[in-house]
């Protein structure tokens, strides 16, 4: 069969393509809606611009296939096997994509708002200024595992909004990547680079953020409970109001970071370097800062009650109006 | 140290892409490219590779630049080779002189480094920055190429290192004023930030030696405020409305279509080669998105070009709603997205997101003949 043969009959009114071989076919531009394509062969075939919105193309062959700006808003992509295709600005929009392998993949600006990505093989894959907003990709005890996006490039990407819980980001490059109000929570985040992304609000409680890098990265209001950061680098973020009570900080680098009004209760902060690092206001209720460099911190006004300090480093720091571990207020 | 460039220049001159390797050369000096020999003839390839040198400190720092333009061009595998033979012909400059002092330049500022010459200017400076943080706050963008807002940091940053890092970039009294200038007249308060920008200039100037060893005091005066009369406001976070507005036109139109159109107003008419494929997914929607505001000025001349450019590709109707989209979703904010671009500009040297492949070329009209695709 070739394009031609499949358009005229769609044309006359077929929809049915079940396990139809269609390899290497080009189909660019076609439109295609609402047609049955499941388990259908379509790999390194032409599809660019194609009008497959609300087609169901579950476990179909697409590896290697052109999709470039393809419209598959709605379709049923269900553990299709899309390694290696080219969906370099296509509409995924609302799309269900379970179980489906997107490794390797080229997603460039590709649009996935609201799409299922439950249990999505997206490793290695491209997704620089991909729209994930509203996404789900969580893992689900029983029934999915969570996202594996190791080693993805998710550079400018929008994943507002998406819940990412015990998604496997580790190595990712999430570079100026928006993550605000996303939900982290438990997902792997080892040695990602967040350099310079958007994070306010986000849930990352018992995230596992090791290594990771979130230089200049904003932190606003975001949700860090339990999140291990050992060795990690803050170096200039902006962690006004954020939640890291109980975390892991061994090490961790919050170098001229802000960390006004956090709270940091119990947070375990041996070796970590907060020099430079404003805390005004900030909450450290029993933190262990067990040779934490403290010099030239600000912390003014910030609550230390029954902290562990004896071995910081504070040369030059500011503690004006500070509660200090034994109770008593800084003068 | 003459004589070290000018064995280099020889090889360079000598090898048989030496036209390719002067116009990305240019490219990469200027920011401007250059198709006309007779005009490429007349250019020192001398003075370009010394400027070179002195625009990229590091030999990655010069690698990273090359392949970044090489990134533009249509014949990248041809241009990747030129820009490799550039480097290992260059790599000889970083290997022998690692400190930038030794480079000559006539009007060499940083032989008045470390001297007591530098410790009045630090003195004077200094005395200022105390009434004004103003002053630090000019010089860290013109030397870091970031704006500072953190008072503390401001605070922080050493006068004296901030005047080494000045001399260092700006060779010439003449381009540390078309530096400073260019921040001036991005920022919100043009009027005091000129003043601010002449009173560094009056003093830096003394680091410039004239020929005729007369240092170069009187070169302030420059900035008037003819040049700066737009006033322009800032915003806090620049990259959060970039995600909106690219978030309003991926609802309503085809990221893909978009990206062709955008790509073909800022660059050359997309054709469907596999060429335009390849260059086309080198730029993400939000650097294009921001390309955009260089090249037409206001949002009438946008929805002219647009309209204009959509008429021109496959399918023009799909463009021309595609165009129409794109023209809602910037409008709220286009003079606003106009100014986060000629901010990112300043700092366009030392950006690392995404986007960051089409920051550094200049993406206005005037290039896009240099950049069309036979004509390299």
């Amino acid at each position: 069969m070739n394009g031609q043969d499949v358009l005229e009959r769609y044309e006359s009114g077929e929809m049915n393509f079940t396990r139809a071989n269609l390899s290497g076919i080009n189909l660019m531009g076609a439109d295609l809606i609402g047609a049955n394509l499941a388990h259908a062969d379509l790999h390194h075939s032409i599809l660019i611009l194609a009008y497959l919105n609300r087609s169901n193309l579950t476990h179909a062959n697409l590896k290697g296939t052109k999709l470039c700006g393809a419209n598959l808003s709605q379709a049923d992509l269900l553990n299709a096997n899309l390694c290696d295709a080219d969906l370099h600005g296509a509409i995924l929009y609302g799309a269900d994509l379970r179980g489906a392998d997107l490794s390797l993949a080229t997603l460039v600006d590709a649009n996935f708002r609201d799409a299922d990505l439950r249990n999505v093989n997206f490793s290695g894959a491209d997704l620089r200024g991909a729209c994930l907003r509203g996404a789900n990709l969580r893992e689900e005890k029983r029934a999915y595992k969570g996202a594996n996006l190791r080693g993805a490039d998710l550079r400018g990407a929008d994943l507002r909004g998406a819940n990412l819980s015990g998604a496997d980001l580790s190595r990712s490059n999430l570079i100026g990547a928006n993550l605000s109000e996303a939900t982290l929570r438990n997902a792997d985040l080892t040695e990602a680079n967040l350099t310079d992304a958007i994070l306010n609000g986000t849930f990352l409680t018992d995230a596992n953020l090791t290594e990771a890098n979130l230089s200049r990265a904003i932190l606003r209001n975001c949700k860090l409970n339990r999140a291990q950061l050992n060795e990690a680098n803050l170096a200039d973020a902006d962690l006004r109001d954020a939640t890291l009570s109980d975390a892991k900080l061994h090490k961790t680098n919050f170098q001229r970071a802000n960390l006004t009004r956090s709270r940091l209760n119990r947070a375990e902060f041996n070796h970590a370097n907060l020099r430079h690092a404003t805390l005004v206001d900030a909450l450290l209720i029993k933190a262990y800062l067990g040779r934490a460099d403290l010099r030239e911190a600000n912390l003014a006004g910030a609550n230390l009650a029954g902290a562990e300090l004896s071995s910081a480093l504070l040369n030059g720091a500011i503690l004006q109006g500070a509660t200090l571990p034994d109770g008593s207020v800084q003068t | 140290m003459a004589d070290q460039y000018t064995p280099i220049v020889c090889q360079l001159e000598q090898d048989a892409n030496a036209v390719r390797i002067k116009k990305l050369i240019l490219y990469a000096c200027k920011n401007w490219w250059e198709n006309d020999l007779n005009r490429l003839s007349v250019i020192s390839l001398q003075s370009l590779v010394q400027e070179l040198r002195y625009l990229n400190p590091t030999l990655e720092r010069l690698q990273y630049k090359l392949k970044l333009l090489v990134g533009t061009l249509s014949k990248q595998e041809e241009y990747l080779q030129v820009a490799n033979t550039i480097i290992e012909n260059l790599a000889a400059l970083y290997r022998t002189a690692p400190a930038i002092e030794k480079t000559p330049i006539s009007t060499n500022p940083l032989d008045g480094i470390g001297g007591e010459l530098q410790t009045q200017i630090t003195q004077a400076l200094e005395q200022a920055a105390n009434s004004s943080s103003r002053i630090k706050k000019l010089m860290i963008c013109a030397a870091l190429k970031y704006w500072e807002t953190d008072p503390i940091k401001v605070e922080q940053a050493e006068i004296k290192k901030l005047i080494s890092e000045l001399a260092h970039q700006y060779p010439t009294i003449e381009s540390l004023q078309i530096g400073l200038a260019a921040i001036v007249k991005s920022l919100n308060k043009p009027i005091e930030y000129a003043a601010i920008a002449n009173m560094i200039l009056r003093e830096m100037g003394k680091l410039y030696v004239q020929e005729d060893g007369v240092p170069l005091q009187e070169a302030a005066g420059v900035l008037t405020s003819q040049a700066l009369n737009q006033p322009i406001c800032q915003t806090a976070d620049p990259a959060l409305s970039l995600f909106d507005i690219r978030l309003e036109i991926i609802k309503f139109a085809n990221p893909l279509r978009a990206k062709i159109l955008l790509f073909s107003l800022v660059y050359y008419p997309f054709t469907g080669k596999e060429q335009d494929w390849s260059n086309l997914k080198l730029y993400s929607l939000e650097g294009l998105l921001r390309s955009v505001t260089t090249v037409c000025s206001s949002l009438e001349a946008l929805q002219l070009k647009l309209e204009e450019m959509a008429h021109q590709l496959n399918q023009p109707e799909e463009y021309l709603a595609v165009a129409s989209v794109i023209l809602k979703s910037v409008k709220p904010g286009y003079a606003e997205l106009q100014q986060q671009q000629q901010d990112l500009e300043i700092s366009a040297a030392d950006v690392t997101r995404a986007d960051s492949t089409q920051v550094l070329i200049a993406p206005v009209a005037k290039l896009i003949s240099g950049i069309e695709n036979r004509k390299l």
